[in-house]
C-alpha cells in the first residue's frame, strides 16, 4: 500500500494526466472503468475498443491506478491472454507511473513505486523478484510469494490463472481483462466461475481491445465470435470506442484505415497531431550514401512503402516453399535481412534511447529462414529477438517495421491469410510501425482472388510502390 | 466386496460401431482443423471406464471435461482437491525406485513412515490418511517383495500404451478401437501389469471395480501392440502372457478376461461415438440409460455431485443461462480432438521418418545423463529447429523412452540446443535403459498456435459447475455479484451499461 503523501501527490499528478494527456474518450473509458459497477436492474460493464495505438493500455492502467487511490484497500487484477502480453502490461503501467513527476527527486522514484504497485503472476516460472514476476505451481508457493501476493495493489496474470490471482486478493477486486479479441465466451465464463470459487466478491469487470486484432484461435465456429462481440449480442450494446491513435505516422495510418474498412469498421482512427508527420527523423539521422540500393526503399520521407517481390523471380510468382507444417520465402527472407541491415545502418540514431527495428511474418518456417539470414549478416550483433512473428507482437509498436508475408504461388493461394479473421494478422503487422513500415509481398499472388484487406492496403494513395532491387 | 455391474450392460443392444481414424492427410496435418473433426476421438482408458459404468458419466466426461468417475471427489466439483490415492502410488513409485537405484530397502514400518514424510513435504492430513488407511498395510504385506528389489530390476511405473487398433473379440470376430492409457506398473521380471488403487477392503474376495476393467484395458492394449512398434529391448517380450493385476492395500487379485469386459467394451465406444457427434438425442438416450437415480442413487460416484447437485432458486434465468452455456461444450471437445487426439493418431499412424519430416518428432540416442540433464543426439537440422522453438519461448517438451506406442513420457524443459545436441531436464523418475529417445514438442511451427487442449477440458468443466451455482435466499442472492451478473447477462429485463456517457459518432 502506498504511503499517504506519495498518494495524495500520485492523485494529483494522475489528475494531469487526465487533463493534459488524456483525451475525452479515453477519460470516458477510464471513468467507466471506475464507476460504481452496480447499478439499478444490471451492471455497468465498460467495453472498450481500442484500435492500435489510441491507449487502450494506457485506459486500463490510468484506470487501475486511480482505483486504487480512491479505494487503497482494494485491489485490480489485471488480465490477458499471453504471459508476454502481460509483461507488457505490466511495463505500460510503470511507464505510465513514470511520466509522473517524482516527489521530490531525492526521495521517490516513480519507477519504485511501480515496482511496488505491480506483480506479474506466472505459471510454472521462477520467482524473479527484480522483475516483478511471481512464480506459481499450486503446492510450492512460499510464505514470501504468498505475503507479497496478498498484498500486492495490481497483480497482472493470465485468464487461465484467474483462481489463483484472485484467491489471493484479500477482498474483492476490479477485474481488468485486456486483448478481448482473443477470449472466447467460454474462456470468459470459465474466469467468472474461478472469480466466484475463489469466494471474492468481484468489484466489477471491464473488457479492452480491439476486435479487429487478433482472433481468438479456434478451430470451431461457434467459439469465434470474443467475448466483447458475444456480450453486444447478448445485450444490445455498443461499446466506447477510442478513435484517436497516437502511435503513426499519418501516411502509415492511411493503411491502416483503408484495412480497417475492409476487415467491415468504417470508424477511421484520427491521428494525434503529436504524431501525424513524425518520421524517422524525429529519432534518427539518415545517412543516404549507406542505404546503398535500397535507399528508395527506405527513404524517410516515405513512411509506407510496399515492395513487391516478384521481381526476385523474373516476375513469376513461385517463390514459397513448404517447410515442416509451415512455409517459408528463402528470396524473400534474403531481402528482409538486407534491407533490415541496411537501414540499421542508414539510420544513425541522435537520441539516447535503444533503436527499435522489427521484422514481423506471419509464418514460423519463415521466421526460422530470415532469423538464420539475419545471424549470417549480423555475427555477434544478432539478437533474436530482432524478428518475430505476427502473432507475438500484437501490443507492441516499433519505430520500423519490415513485414514479410511470405506467399508467392501463381495460384494466388494466401494459406491462413485467406480466412477473414485471420487476415487481421495484416493489420495487427502494420499497425506495429510508428515511422516506417516496409511491406514485402508478391502483387502476383496477393494482388489476385480478390483478397480486400491487402487489395485495401496497396490501394493506399499514400503508398509509395517498388520493386524489389 | 461384491463387484457393481456395469451400468450401460443393462441398458440397450449392443452393436459394435465402425471406428474411423484420422484420415492420413489429417494425420500428417495437411487438413485446417475446422468444425466437427472427420474422424472418431482416439479415447483413453479413463473415457472407456466412464462410458461403460454409466452413458451420463460418459456425457459428464467428454463434455462437461469431469473427471474418472471412480475417483471420489471432496468439495464441490472435486477441481482442487487431489485425491489419497495419487500420494500413495507416487509414493510407492518413489521407494521402489530408489531401492532399484542402490538405496536399502526400509526395515521397519517407523522407517517407512519416515521416508513417506519426507517424500510428502505438503499436506500433512493427507500424507497421515494415506499412512493410517492405506500404506502401512501395503507395506506390511510388502516388506520382503521390497527386499528382493535389486538394482537390475525390471520394474518400471507409468508405462504409457497408445494402439490405434486394440481388436476386441465379437462374434466369432472382432472389432478394432483405439487406446490410450498408462500402466502404474510394469514388472518384466515378475510378468505382471499392475493396477494400484486405495480402493478395496481388507475382506474382500475379489478386485474392486472398474480397477479390475481398466487393469484387463491396458493389458488388452499392450499386448495387442504390433511387435515392430515395440522398444528394441522388449521386443522379444509376450505381453500376452503377463498376469494383469488389481493390487489395493490389502490384496493383489489376479483379472481374468471375461465375455462381460469384452460385450461393455463395444458398448462404451459406442456411447463415446453417440456423445462426440451432433445428435442431440445421444444425450436423451445417455440420460434415458443412466445408471441410477434419485431414489437409487449411487453416493460413491465420483460424478454423483454433477447428476444430483442441488437445486438453487438464483440464478432466476438458469434456463437460458445453460442453454447458452451448453452451447459451448462440443466445440471444446471437438477443439481437443482437433489438438490431442489427431496428435495421437499421428503418432500411430506415421513412421518415425515421416513424423520428424512433418517436424512432430525429433529422434535421437541419448549420449549422456548428468543427474537429471539429459544430453540427446539428433540430426543437425532438428537440433537447429529445437534451438529455434527454444528462442521463440518454446521449452516444454515431452522426451519419449520407447517407441511412440509403448514407454515412459517424461515431461521435459529444453536447456540447451544447437550442433547436433539437444540438453533437456526431466523429473527424476526411473527409466528404462533405451538409447533411443525422441523429443515431442505439444505446438507444430504453425503460427496460429493453440491453448494446451487439457485446458479446454478444465474450462468445460468450469462453465459446467458455473451453470450449476446459486442461491436460495433472497437476499443473499441480491448480494452474490456473480449470481446477479449471470441474471443480466441472460435474462432480457435486465441491462448492461457502458458507464461514460454515451457519445455519437
Amino acid at each position: 500500500m502506498l504511503d499517504k503523501s506519495v498518494a495524495a501527490h500520485l492523485e494529483k499528478e494522475i489528475r494531469k494526466i487526465r487533463e493534459d494527456v488524456l483525451n475525452d474518450r479515453q477519460n470516458e473509458a477510464v471513468d467507466a472503468i471506475l464507476k460504481d459497477w452496480k447499478i439499478k436492474n444490471g451492471f455497468v460493464f465498460p467495453i472498450i475498443d481500442g484500435p492500435p495505438g489510441t491507449g487502450k493500455t494506457t485506459v486500463g492502467s490510468i484506470a487501475a491506478i486511480e482505483y486504487l487511490l480512491r479505494h487503497p484497500r482494494k485491489q485490480v487484477l489485471y488480465m490477458c491472454y499471453t504471459n508476454q502480453a502481460c509483461a507488457m502490461a505490466q511495463d505500460t503501467i510503470v511507464d505510465t507511473l513514470n511520466k509522473c513527476t517524482p516527489t521530490s527527486a531525492s526521495t521517490t522514484n516513480m519507477a519504485a513505486i511501480g515496482a511496488k504497485l505491480t506483480l506479474r503472476l506466472e505459471y510454472g516460472s521462477e520467482t524473479e523478484w527484480e522483475k516483478g514476476v511471481v512464480g506459481y505451481k499450486q503446492e510450492t508457493t512460499s510464505d514470501e510469494e504468498v505475503r507479497r501476493l496478498q498484498s500486492i495493489p495490481i497483480l497482472i496474470c493470465t485468464l487461465y490463472s484467474s483462481y489463483t490471482g484472485v484467491n489471493y486478493r484479500s477482498k474483492g477486486c476490479k477485474l481488468i481483462l485486456d486483448e478481448f479479441s482473443q477470449i472466447d465466451p467460454s474462456l470468459f465464463f470459465d474466469v467468472v466461475y474461478r472469480v466466484r470459487i475463489a469466494g471474492k466478491e468481484p468489484d466489477g469487470f471491464s473488457l479492452l481491445g480491439d476486435p479487429l486484432q487478433l482472433p481468438v484461435v479456434t478451430s470451431q465456429p461457434h467459439l469465434e465470435t470474443n467475448i466483447g462481440k458475444y456480450i453486444e449480442e447478448l445485450k444490445n450494446i455498443t461499446p466506447i470506442t477510442l478513435n484517436v491513435q497516437y502511435r503513426m505516422h499519418e501516411k502509415i495510418c492511411a493503411g491502416i484505415n483503408s484495412m480497417r474498412t475492409a476487415l467491415g469498421n468504417r470508424q477511421p482512427l484520427v491521428s494525434d497531431k503529436g504524431v501525424k508527420d513524425r518520421d524517422m527523423t524525429e529519432w534518427y539521422e539518415w545517412k543516404e550514401s549507406k542505404a546503398g540500393k535500397y535507399k528508395h526503399i527506405l527513404d524517410p520521407s516515405d513512411p509506407l512503402v510496399i515492395v513487391d517481390t516478384d521481381s526476385l523471380s523474373g516476375g513469376v510468382p513461385n517463390l514459397e516453399e513448404p517447410v515442416s507444417t509451415s512455409t517459408k520465402n528463402v528470396p524473400e527472407a534474403k531481402l528482409a535481412a538486407d534491407l533490415f541491415v541496411a537501414a540499421r545502418a542508414a539510420y544513425k540514431r541522435t537520441v539516447p534511447r535503444l533503436p527499435e527495428f522489427q521484422i514481423l511474418t506471419p509464418y514460423g518456417g519463415q521466421l526460422q529462414e530470415i532469423k538464420a539470414q539475419l545471424r549470417k549478416r549480423l555475427g555477434k550483433e544478432y539478437e533474436k529477438d530482432m524478428c518475430t512473428t505476427i502473432y507475438s507482437s500484437q501490443g507492441n509498436e516499433y519505430d520500423f517495421v519490415i513485414v514479410s508475408f511470405v506467399r508467392s504461388n501463381p495460384r494466388g493461394g494466401l494459406g491462413f491469410l485467406e480466412d477473414d479473421r485471420l487476415a487481421s494478422q495484416a493489420y495487427v503487422a502494420c499497425s506495429r510501425a510508428k515511422a516506417k513500415l516496409i511491406v514485402l509481398f508478391s502483387e502476383g499472388t496477393f494482388l489476385v482472388g480478390g483478397h480486400k484487406v491487402f487489395d485495401a492496403l496497396y490501394n493506399t494513395k499514400e503508398a509509395v510502390k517498388e520493386d524489389a532491387p | 466386496m461384491t463387484q457393481k455391474h456395469f451400468g450401460s450392460l443393462n441398458t440397450r443392444t449392443i452393436i459394435p460401431t465402425m471406428w474411423k481414424t484420422a484420415r492420413r492427410a489429417n494425420a500428417l496435418q495437411k487438413t485446417f482443423p475446422s468444425g466437427k473433426p472427420d474422424f472418431h476421438p482416439f479415447p483413453t482408458v479413463t473415457n472407456l471406464i466412464n462410458a461403460a459404468f454409466c452413458p451420463l458419466a460418459c456425457v459428464h466426461d467428454l463434455l462437461h471435461g469431469l473427471k474418472n468417475v471412480a475417483v471420489l471427489s471432496r468439495g464441490f466439483g472435486g477441481t482442487w482437491t487431489e485425491p489419497v490415492g495419487t500420494l500413495y502410488h507416487d509414493f510407492i513409485a518413489w521407494l521402489k525406485c530408489s531401492i532399484m537405484e542402490g538405496n536399502r530397502p526400509p526395515t521397519s514400518v517407523r522407517e517407512v513412515n519416515f521416508r513417506l514424510k519426507e517424500f510428502a513435504m505438503y499436506d500433512n492430513e493427507k500424507k497421515q490418511n494415506c499412512w493410517d488407511f492405506y500404506l502401512k498395510d501395503w507395506y506390511e504385506r510388502k516388506a520382503s517383495e521390497l527386499e528382493q528389489l535389486k538394482k537390475d530390476s525390471n520394474v518400471y511405473f507409468e508405462v504409457f500404451v497408445s494402439n490405434d487398433g486394440v481388436k476386441f473379440e465379437y462374434n466369432g470376430g472382432h472389432r478394432s478401437y483405439p487406446l490410450y492409457g498408462v500402466i502404474d506398473e510394469i514388472d518384466l521380471d515378475e510378468k505382471k501389469i499392475i493396477e494400484r488403487t486405495i480402493r478395496g477392503e481388507r475382506s474382500d474376495s475379489c478386485p474392486p471395480r472398474p480397477e479390475d476393467y481398466q487393469v484387463w484395458l491396458l493389458w488388452k492394449a499392450l499386448s495387442s501392440v504390433d511387435k515392430s512398434k515395440l522398444p528394441g529391448p522388449w521386443k522379444a517380450i509376450d505381453f500376452k502372457k503377463f498376469k494383469p493385476i488389481v493390487e489395493t492395500p490389502f490384496n493383489d487379485f489376479a483379472v481374468k478376461e471375461t465375455d462381460e469386459f469384452k460385450m461393455v467394451t463395444h458398448d462404451a465406444y459406442a456411447w463415446i461415438l453417440d456423445i462426440y457427434g451432433e445428435k442431440s438425442a445421444a444425450l436423451v438416450e445417455a440420460y434415458r440409460n443412466r445408471y441410477c437415480d434419485y431414489q437409487n442413487r449411487n453416493e460413491q460416484c465420483g460424478f454423483f455431485p454433477a447428476c444430483y447437485g442441488r437445486r438453487w432458486k438464483h440464478p432466476l434465468s438458469r434456463g437460458a443461462m445453460r442453454a447458452r452455456l451448453g452451447e459451448f461444450y462440443r466445440p471444446l471437445l471437438w477443439e481437443q480432438m482437433w489438438n490431442s487426439h489427431r496428435l495421437r493418431y499421428c503418432l500411430q499412424e506415421m513412421t518415425d521418418t515421416e513424423l520428424a519430416t512433418e517436424g512432430l518428432l525429433y529422434p535421437g540416442s541419448i549420449v549422456s545423463t548428468d543427474k537429471n540433464i539429459l544430453t540427446i543426439r539428433m540430426n543437425a537440422d532438428q537440433a537447429n529447429s529445437a534451438m529455434f522453438r527454444k528462442e521463440e519461448g518454446e521449452t516444454n517438451t515431452m522426451v519419449i523412452f520407447g517407441t511412440t506406442s509403448v514407454g515412459l513420457e517424461v515431461d521435459a524443459t529444453v536447456t540447451k540446443a544447437g550442433r547436433g545436441e539437444v540438453s533437456v531436464r526431466i523429473k527424476s523418475t526411473r527409466l528404462p535403459h533405451f538409447k533411443r529417445v525422441a523429443l515431442v514438442f505439444p505446438s507444430t511451427l504453425s503460427i496460429v498456435k493453440t491453448s494446451p487442449w487439457f485446458l479446454k477440458k478444465t474450462t468445460q468443466r468450469n462453465i459446467f459447475w458455473l451453470g450449476k451455482i446459486g442461491r436460495d435466499n433472497d437476499r443473499k442472492a441480491e448480494e452474490d455479484s456473480v449470481v446477479q451478473l449471470l441474471d443480466t447477462f441472460f435474462d432480457d429485463r435486465r441491462s448492461l451499461e457502458m458507464g461514460g456517457k454515451r457519445l455519437v459518432g
